[in-house]
């Protein structure tokens, strides 16, 4: 039972060139909340601010100004707190060929977080674990002795989820969970992505410049333009009846055969 | 129907390592003037590789075991001639009346572009067997031969296109090498004249040829990478994936392009992309691959209403629609079970 909940964020960068220097406006008063259960997505053009604000709520950045609540309570910035809103908000990378290491197996990337944030389990207990979380992102607890080279982009995508989940977040932020995976298995990492939401009751941050599976994924979607949110509404509404003239562009821009040869003609795979 | 370009008859290509790898088996398909051919598939299935095989550009361990890419170009000898020299090819073979009437259609030549359409002529007579017929097997040219063919007959947009600039060179000289290399009569003031001209073409300021690759944001990078495989205004280009890096609305405004500048000049376009809507959208017949071979090949019309192979129906299934109803994609259920 997890509220995340920003309010007025803003975050500046200073960019310099030679002597001066000027303020670049990342993200310009952006207000929004992620509750549990439900998926929001965050759709946008690349340097429309959706990066940076996935790094404001995992506190690797510090906002210039505004707040964001956990709970209805301003978020810790050190010590026990932020160690507890770790826990509590997790992230899944874009690149999984990036994201996990090398010189390490599955079962090491599992144990860290479930160590780090439940110092008290043993180490049975922590086998255990792993091979409960493989089994839930649907592979096999055998690959726990493998390194990532050893893994498909899609498995090494479920072991980063794997890993999201492994202290129990309330919270999970995914920033393009699937662009760097092959077509066919996009979907099945979306739906684990959907099965998993439901079951833990997570609350998911669904960041994409993909329309199509923002609109099917997420309940909500908040499109974003030069930091700033200009729409914000259910997936449906704002897909089909774009009210900004940027959504608008988006989603003429985004390929729809159906455009060319009607939706009816299709028939059923 | 249009007049053909390209006839890839049974191209195989393998990898040879332990165990042998059959990356491309037993490909034909034929491109037709003006015509963009989508080649969908996904990783590892050998789209790339049958590109880079019909270019010629594959490196050991690949090595094409069978098979051949036949180019049928529009040449001042096959003009003058009345007559395609080559009796090897088949599909050319049936319309030879045909041929010369749509030759005579600019196809080479944009009105606009005064160089160009005096270069060719002029620089065919060093480049050999290449021009001398209509009908030329890459498969039978010597590294000499291939080098002046290449980017003249058959241009390359590569993956990644946007890194493959040379950081530390700028764009004109970049642009100029192609004219050096290729056009070596032409005039300093003409090359100048023509690479800011390219520039133009493709949505970029002209001033921008004194820029160096950093300077230039990825779409605009993109953008040069497809003037300059335009330079030589070659009857074919291959895109390999041209638009992955970009965002969506950068992606629509190259795609506009490259309609665009089909329609203006009359090149054909190999466009290879595991984004399947993106061609079902843009491309006039699309090719399905899957472990090395085309599993259907049809016009994007019928690959999008009545797709006859599997894998095809299993490769639309995978993108959901953006306006459409849910569709194959059940939000929650595994895709298994639907």
């Amino acid at each position: 039972m997890t509220r995340l909940e920003v309010r007025g964020l803003v975050k500046e960068y200073r960019l310099r060139d030679g002597f001066r220097s000027t303020r670049l406006r990342a993200v310009d008063d952006v207000g929004f909340s992620l509750d549990h259960g439900r998926t929001v997505a965050l759709v946008g053009q690349s340097g429309s601010g959706k990066s940076t604000i996935a790094r404001l709520l995992l506190q690797l950045e510090r906002p210039t100004a505004g707040e964001i609540l956990l709970d209805g309570r301003p978020v810790a910035r050190r010590g026990a707190g932020l160690t507890r809103y770790r826990r509590l908000v997790q992230m899944v990378f874009q690149d999984p060929f990036a994201s996990l290491n090398p010189h390490h197996d599955v079962a090491h990337h599992l144990a860290r977080p479930l160590r780090l944030h439940h110092p008290d389990l043993s180490r049975a207990d922590i086998d255990a674990r792993i091979r409960h979380l493989l089994e839930r992102v649907q592979l096999d607890p055998g690959l726990a002795g493998r390194r990532p080279h050893e893994l498909s982009g899609g498995q090494r995508q479920r072991v980063a989820i794997a890993r999201a989940l492994a202290p129990s977040p309330g919270i999970l932020i995914a920033d393009e969970p699937v662009s760097m995976l092959d077509v066919s298995i996009r979907l099945g990492v979306l739906n684990l992505l959907a099965d998993l939401q439901r079951e833990e009751d997570l609350g998911v941050l669904y960041i994409t410049h993909d329309l199509a599976t923002a609109r099917h994924f997420s309940d909500d979607i908040l499109v974003m333009y030069r930091g700033r949110i200009v729409e914000h509404g259910p997936a449906d509404e704002v897909i089909l009846n774009p009210k900004h003239e940027y959504t608008r562009l988006l989603a003429d821009a985004t390929p729809n055969p159906e455009r060319r040869f009607g939706e009816e003609s299709r028939t059923p795979g | 129907m249009s007049r053909p370009v390209l006839t890839v008859e049974n191209f195989s290509v393998d990898y040879l390592v332990d165990p042998v790898v059959h990356a491309v088996r037993d490909v034909s398909f034929t491109l037709r003037r003006g015509e963009i051919l989508g080649l969908a598939g996904e990783s590892g299935c050998g789209k790339s590789t049958l590109a880079y095989g019909i270019v010629r550009l594959l490196k050991p361990p690949a090595a094409i075991v069978s098979g051949r890419a036949v180019f049928h170009a529009p040449s001042a000898a096959a003009l003058s001639s009345g007559v395609s020299p080559s009796s090897v090819v088949p599909p050319s073979v049936a319309p030879p009346s045909v041929s010369p009437s749509s030759v005579s259609a600019p196809s080479v030549s944009p009105p606009s572009a005064s160089p160009s359409s005096v270069a060719p002529p002029s620089a065919s007579p060093s480049s050999g067997s290449v021009s001398s017929g209509g009908d030329v097997d890459w498969g039978r040219l010597g590294a000499e031969e291939l080098r002046a063919a290449r980017w003249d007959r058959i241009s390359m947009v590569f993956q990644g296109a946007m890194n493959s600039l040379n950081p530390v060179i700028s764009i004109r000289d970049q642009f100029e090498d192609i004219f050096l290399t290729h056009r070596p009569r032409m005039s300093r003031g003409e090359r100048r004249q023509r690479c800011g001209d390219l520039l133009e073409r493709v949505g970029v300021d002209r001033t921008r040829l004194r820029s160096y690759p950093h300077e230039l944001s990825g779409g605009m990078r993109q953008r040069v990478m497809i003037a300059m495989a335009m330079a030589l205004e070659p009857p074919i280009m291959i895109m390999d994936e041209p638009t992955t890096a970009l965002d969506v609305v950068v992606q629509r405004d190259i795609l506009r392009e490259i309609s665009r500048l089909r329609d203006e000049l009359g090149f054909a376009v190999i466009l290879i992309t595991h984004d399947l809507p993106l061609l079902l959208e843009i491309s006039d017949r699309i090719a399905v691959m899957r472990h090395g071979e085309i599993v259907e090949l049809g016009d994007a019309a019928q690959i999008y209403t009545t797709p006859r192979h599997q894998y095809t129906r299993r490769l639309l299934a995978s993108f959901p629609s953006l306006t459409g109803s849910r569709g194959a994609f059940v939000r929650g259920a595994t895709l298994e079970a639907s």
